[in-house]
């Protein structure tokens, strides 16, 4: 259980309605975005209209924080579920300094990250067969199978 | 109280395949991270001080999926379980924010060789 503490910050902390979509599948935007009330959904977008859910975020806990990182577009769409605030964070600077400001919520915070990171790891492994992974000096070294072709799928040096 | 613990240089901190959900960070010296792939120790990261590592299997049921040596002597920062985690962050709440930056970055690494 966490203490009744009040989130200290001076982010943008936005109300937004059920319904709303905060970011699309697709889309270019990089904010990482953390729940202080309500939920959120977040889903794929099938081709034919379809949408699978993919995670329900709630109080404390936080999504988007893939695309903040990299410079890829979002994996998925997100919509509130219930009446959400949440705080938007926009750089790798603005999550330190929150984290750092609110070192009460960081234990949960990196709980979560660690758990994706850790099912990440895992589903990269069972996918490439083979697949070391370590950092902050990051090297990635895998290999696949595409169309009967081994090919190294990453490689990267402390940068 | 955390425990701080002096370990000499070539030490095995860990070895790939122990089961062990300890994370450590460093506060002094240096320690390599390696795998046995083939046949041979692939070298994997060389970590400093206030760098951190053996966090995966503290999140997941796995054995250590690399070994981990000091390369100096080194002090390092047990943490047991994610209390202790909590703990430490409570009493150096500017740690808290690097390495989640650093979690965060790792998990964009990981995510994009999926």
């Amino acid at each position: 259980m966490l203490p009744a503490v009040k989130v200290k910050t001076t982010l943008p902390i936005i109300d937004v309605k059920s319904d709303v979509m905060i970011f699309k599948q697709g889309g270019e935007d990089k904010r990482m975005f953390l729940v202080l009330d309500g939920s959120v959904k977040l889903y794929n977008e099938r081709e034919d209209g379809t949408e699978v859910e993919v995670a329900i975020t709630h109080k404390y806990q936080f999504f988007g924080e893939i695309e903040m990182f990299s410079n890829k577009p979002r994996t998925t769409s997100a919509k509130v579920l219930n009446d959400a605030k949440l705080v938007i964070i926009r750089t790798p600077t603005e999550l330190e300094k929150f984290a750092s400001d609110n070192s009460w919520l960081s234990g949960k915070m990196m709980t979560t990250m660690g758990e994706r990171l850790a099912i990440a790891n895992n589903l990269l492994a069972n996918k490439l067969g083979s697949a070391t992974i370590q950092s902050p000096a990051f090297q990635v070294e895998t290999s696949k199978q595409i169309h009967g072709e081994e090919v190294t799928t990453a490689k990267v040096v402390r940068q | 109280m955390l425990l701080v613990k002096k370990i000499k240089a070539d030490t095995v901190i860990f070895t790939e395949g122990d089961i062990d959900k300890t994370m450590f960070i460093i506060l002094d010296g240096s320690v390599k991270t390696y795998a046995i792939r083939n046949g041979k120790e692939v070298e994997l990261a060389v970590l400093h001080k206030h760098d951190f590592f053996g966090e995966i299997e503290m999140y997941c049921n796995k054995p250590r999926s690399m070994s981990a040596q000091a390369i100096t002597d080194v002090r390092v920062v047990v943490i047991k379980n994610r209390m202790q985690l909590d703990q430490f962050f409570g009493q150096n709440p500017a740690f808290s924010g690097k390495i989640l930056r650093l979690m965060g970055e790792r998990l964009a690494l990981v995510n994009a060789a999926l």
